[in-house]
């Protein structure tokens, strides 16, 4: 965060100190960092200062010019609005990769159950598979069987046909 | 060169003649029926296991069984406990003698007999075999043989198989009725030591279950009640009172006093509640909690005086209110009076009356506060503000305070301390007479540091909390004066004369912290070096 | 679809030129059905075959079976891991080296072999959690040799038994139901003549010869019922393939009897996943063949 320094008739409200005031006897009266609202803006007026420092948290476009290197209290919202966000996208994107994997693996299995729809005990076992290959991750050779099923699908030709199933988890 | 011990598997071996073929494959056959029957016949015999009522009992019939399988040195008959730590039961082995834990933990995870080669000498005697068995989920029992392992055989294997499981099952049920006992038993102390009177009653009528409590508060005797009616086994009124609780479905409790000749009165608060079958389907009985009154009346009749004496006060206060005023609004007239009418010395004098009337006006006030917000009928108005611009409001409106007595004030307020939810008027009252109070006791020179920062959040709870501190470098308090701090009307001696407080201030910002903000509010001091007064509040 | 004469032909053919397993496999099979056999027995018997060897002494020592000690010998092992698991590891590893990648036309080999170790694992946790874990061993071989008749028709009459493959694929049926509309004969009564062939115990070669249809026998039917299920848990796990596509349904009078639920089959399923990472050493032992 860097400081500017600013005329106090132009101070606005939301600006936040960049340095303490403090008084003749060097008593600080105002802390840095308080975040100024009209009451405290009248005030510093009263005393006399003709200028003082102000916290800037975004660059300013130009030096001078309506934006001034005043930051409304509304481009604060907006940067913390965008804060949050990139942390957002991050999230999703880890747990994208698990909704990924959870889908192809929801997928291979329903291929497998195609010709038992109908029996409620085997789509029982059917979700509970989807569900146990997906929590045990990758680990094991299981993982490893179904990759190398990818290549060399030998007798799978029958399936094709058949309409493929939603995945059902 | 084949052994005469090995046994092709396509029967090609040295016989020459057929007869000698025969002969061979008979004993062969022979040889199998016997193992077979042996097999047979242990089996048998471990079924008497199923019978004993102890481990103790189960352990003793087992091991004549395991001596007819093999001969051993030493023997430990280990436990494992729900944690995992072995302990010796029973043994019969030298105390130093080198227990390999891991490979005991493999083999309770197998659940499998199992031989480990060994070669150590032990009192002279050399072992080359260890022999584990395990006894399910809670035993283990380890053999020490002198026997070689390359002589192990299959019979030996199998025979140990069976034991191992029959002593599994057995010792495993053994070891669950246990627990069941002792949880049964500490279930058992629970409903004695309840300070409630608890009586089951089934679907019969019959009672099942009194509590001593129950026995004390009825003056029933356990012997007579358990298993009889309880129109039999308890007092007519107590009974005719269930019965009118049963009929109506009434959860609520029916105040009843009833005596007998040579004792005093009891009140009792009965309530019924119906036990319900596992299924939740049927009902399966009643359960009856009788409750001695004695106490909750009396605690109902301090309260009541409790709220009396609120009201007596909203009222006095009220009452002195009204002359307050005249004498306000009079002395100030005079005070305000240009005209010279009045004497100079005169004004020295209304100006007393007239500040003495306003501290008379403060502690009307503050006792009005206090009143009010102990009855709980104190209404707060919250916003959400920060607190460090509050801080700062408060603040610039005492500098002439410190400048008048020549203190300095140091802000250390984090940037990120945040906003909460607070009634702001009444919040900033409480910084304001903390920070008096703090002036009051520093002597010129001191310092008084208000710092703020956001920090954990109170113990079973989520949100953060904000913690504001002001420290001062005045006096201190002594222990006692620590003590006594919130309590209503006690002045500990200012350093200064100046006495514009009430004595009740910080009781009133506890309440507000406390109550109103749901927050906590402490002090540390140090007599000599000075004191800090915390608060606490949960953030936004 | 083929003709009767050459069905017949094929069918001698089967009979007479099966594939053979070294001979100390069935020696050891038997010896060990032996009550007076020890230890030593077993030690010499498998010594006398270098490459067994190293491969029975791979696998004891493998997390498998989790020995928190190194095994040094077969007699060892023999007293440790007890006689029946090391009978398994016998067979397990001469099983696979009996047969050649390169020869069938309809099975991919390798993802057969890793269906067959699939069933084995299965078919024991089966075992345990229905209650017969003292005979977990047995079905763990009965698992892994289950469909042993399929290669051997794959490897020894590919030309009849490649086009029943892709019969069966293209139909969407079993491999079961193509094999006897087409040869009159399926592979489970091959099956059995190979076992039978190679010396190993009848209550092998029954167990074997009835997991199709697990209430028809008697004896052992918990065996069966084991196997049953395990190859059902392998397909629906995914691992390997059996040659066919298709899921058979779990006999209903299996089902009611030992109480098998969703809560059984997540327990089921995630031992069988937690064995089969385990296994990796076996795995491993099918491609080195």
């Amino acid at each position: 965060m860097s400081k500017v320094r600013v005329k106090t008739d132009q101070l606005t409200p939301g600006m936040k100190l960049g340095e303490p005031i403090t008084n003749a006897n060097g008593v600080t009266i105002m802390p840095s960092g308080i975040r100024l609202t009209p009451m405290f803006i009248a005030r510093i007026r009263k005393w006399n200062i003709d200028t003082i420092d102000i916290l800037q948290e975004k660059k300013a476009d130009a030096a001078a010019g309506d934006n001034g290197d005043a930051m409304t209290e509304k481009d604060q919202q907006e940067a913390q609005a965008q804060a949050s966000q990139n942390t957002r996208v991050l999230s999703d994107r880890l747990s994208q990769e698990q909704a990924e994997f959870a889908r192809t693996v929801a997928l291979e299995v329903s291929r497998t159950f195609v010709n038992v729809k109908n029996d409620p005990l085997m789509m029982q076992l059917r979700t509970v598979a989807i569900k146990r290959l997906v929590h045990h991750g990758c680990n094991g050779v299981v993982n490893v069987m179904r990759r190398h099923g990818e290549n060399g699908e030998e007798g799978r030709s029958g399936d094709h046909g058949e309409e493929r199933e939603p995945d059902g988890s | 060169m084949e052994t005469t011990n090995a046994v092709d598997g396509d029967g090609a071996h040295n016989a020459n003649t057929p007869d000698d073929m025969v002969r061979e494959l008979t004993r062969k056959q022979q040889d199998l029926t016997e193992a077979m029957q042996r097999l047979i016949r242990f089996q048998r015999q471990t079924l008497v296991l199923k019978n004993t009522p102890t481990i103790d009992t189960a352990l003793d019939t087992m091991e004549p069984l395991l001596i007819e399988v093999m001969d051993f040195a030493y023997v430990s008959l280990q436990y494992r406990s729900e944690s995992g730590v072995f302990s010796p039961l029973r043994q019969i082995c030298p105390d130093n003698i080198h227990l390999d834990y891991p490979l005991m933990e493999w083999v309770m995870g197998t659940q499998e007999v199992s031989v480990l080669p060994i070669d150590i000498m032990v009192d002279e005697i050399r072992l080359r075999s260890l022999l584990f068995l395990p006894f399910g989920t809670h035993h283990i029992m380890l053999l020490w043989l002198e026997q070689e392992t390359e002589a192990f055989t299959q019979e030996q294997e199998a025979l140990l198989s069976i034991l191992s499981r029959e002593m599994a099952a057995v010792l495993d049920s053994h070891h669950y009725r246990l627990r069941l006992e002792k949880t049964r038993a500490a279930m058992s102390d629970i409903i004695e030591s309840v300070p409630l009177g608890l009586l089951a009653v089934d679907h019969h009528d019959t009672v099942q279950m009194i509590n001593s409590t129950a026995e004390i508060a009825l003056d029933v005797r356990r012997q007579d009640a358990v298993g009889n009616n309880y129109h039999d086994a308890l007092p007519k009124k107590v009974a005719e009172h269930i019965d009118r609780l049963e009929q109506s479905h009434s959860a609520e409790e029916v105040e009843l006093s009833f005596g007998k000749p040579g004792r005093e009165s009891q009140y009792l608060g009965l309530t019924i509640s119906p036990m319900r079958s596992e299924d939740g389907s049927s009902k399966s009985g009643l359960v009856v909690v009788c409750r001695d009154l004695q106490l909750s009346r009396e605690v109902q009749k301090l309260r009541e005086l409790d709220s009396m004496k609120n009201d007596f006060l909203s009222l006095v206060t009220h009452e002195l209110r009204t002359p307050l005023t005249s004498i306000m609004a009079y002395s100030e007239t005079l005070l305000l009076d240009d005209s010279r009418a009045v004497p100079q010395e005169w004004r020295e004098y209304i100006d007393i009356i007239h500040s003495e009337g306003k501290r008379l006006c403060r502690l009307i006030d503050d006792v009005l506060d206090l009143t009010r917000m102990e009855a709980g009928k104190m209404s707060y108005t919250y916003e959400e503000q920060d607190v460090n611009e509050t801080i700062g409001v408060v603040v610039m409106s005492m500098t002439q305070l410190f400048e008048e007595n020549n203190l300095e004030l140091e802000l250390e307020l984090d940037e990120n301390t945040g906003e909460c939810r607070m009634d702001v008027a009444r919040f900033t009252q409480v910084l304001t007479s903390i920070i008096s109070n703090a002036v009051k006791f520093t002597a010129a020179g001191g310092v008084v540091t208000i710092a703020s920062r956001r920090t954990e959040p109170f113990a079973g709870t989520q949100t953060p909390t904000i913690l504001v501190s002001i420290k001062d470098t005045g006096i201190g308090l002594s222990p006692e004066n620590l003590e006594r701090v919130f309590s209503k009307f006690e002045m500990v001696e200012s350093v200064k004369h100046h006495t514009s407080g009430t004595g009740l201030s910080m009781a009133i910002s506890k309440q507000i912290v406390e109550e109103g903000h749901h927050g906590k509010i402490w002090l540390e001091s140090e007599q000599g070096k000075g004191t800090t007064v915390y608060i606490r509040i949960p953030a936004l | 679809m083929a003709l009767d004469a050459e069905r017949l032909r094929a069918t001698i053919e089967l009979v007479t030129d099966l594939p053979t397993l070294p001979v100390v496999v069935a020696r050891i099979t038997n010896q060990i059905a032996n009550p007076s056999t020890n230890a030593a027995d077993i030690g010499r018997l498998i010594e006398r075959d270098q490459a067994l060897t190293s491969k029975v002494l791979r696998l004891v020592n493998s997390a498998y079976y989790g020995f928190p000690k190194q095994i040094k010998s077969i007699q060892h092992a023999v007293v440790i891991l007890g006689f029946n698991k090391v009978k398994t590891i016998v067979i397990t590893a001469s099983v696979f080296g009996a047969f050649k990648a390169d020869h069938g036309s309809g099975i991919d080999l390798r993802r057969f072999w890793q269906h067959s170790l699939g069933v084995a694992i299965a078919s024991k946790v089966a075992a345990e959690q229905i209650g017969v874990g003292h005979v977990a061993e047995d079905a763990f071989i009965g698992g892994l040799l289950h469909d042993i008749g399929k290669v051997v028709m794959d490897q020894y009459q590919p030309n009849i038994y490649g086009p029943i493959v892709k019969y069966a694929n293209d139909k969407g049926i079993l491999l079961l139901e193509a094999e006897k509309e087409v040869m009159g004969l399926d592979h489970t009564t091959v099956g059995q003549w190979v076992l039978e062939r190679w010396r190993l115990p009848a209550s092998i070669v029954n167990m074997v010869g009835d997991h199709h249809s697990p209430n028809t026998t008697t004896e052992r039917r918990e065996l069966v019922t084991a196997i049953h299920l395990g190859d059902i848990f392998a397909r629906a796990l995914g691992i390997g393939s059996g040659g066919d596509s298709r899921m058979p349904t779990i006999d209903s009078g299996i089902a009611s009897a030992h109480s098998i639920t969703a809560d059984f089959f997540d327990l089921t399923l995630g031992r069988i996943i937690d064995e089969v990472g385990k296994a990796s050493d076996f795995f491993r032992l099918i491609t080195s063949g």
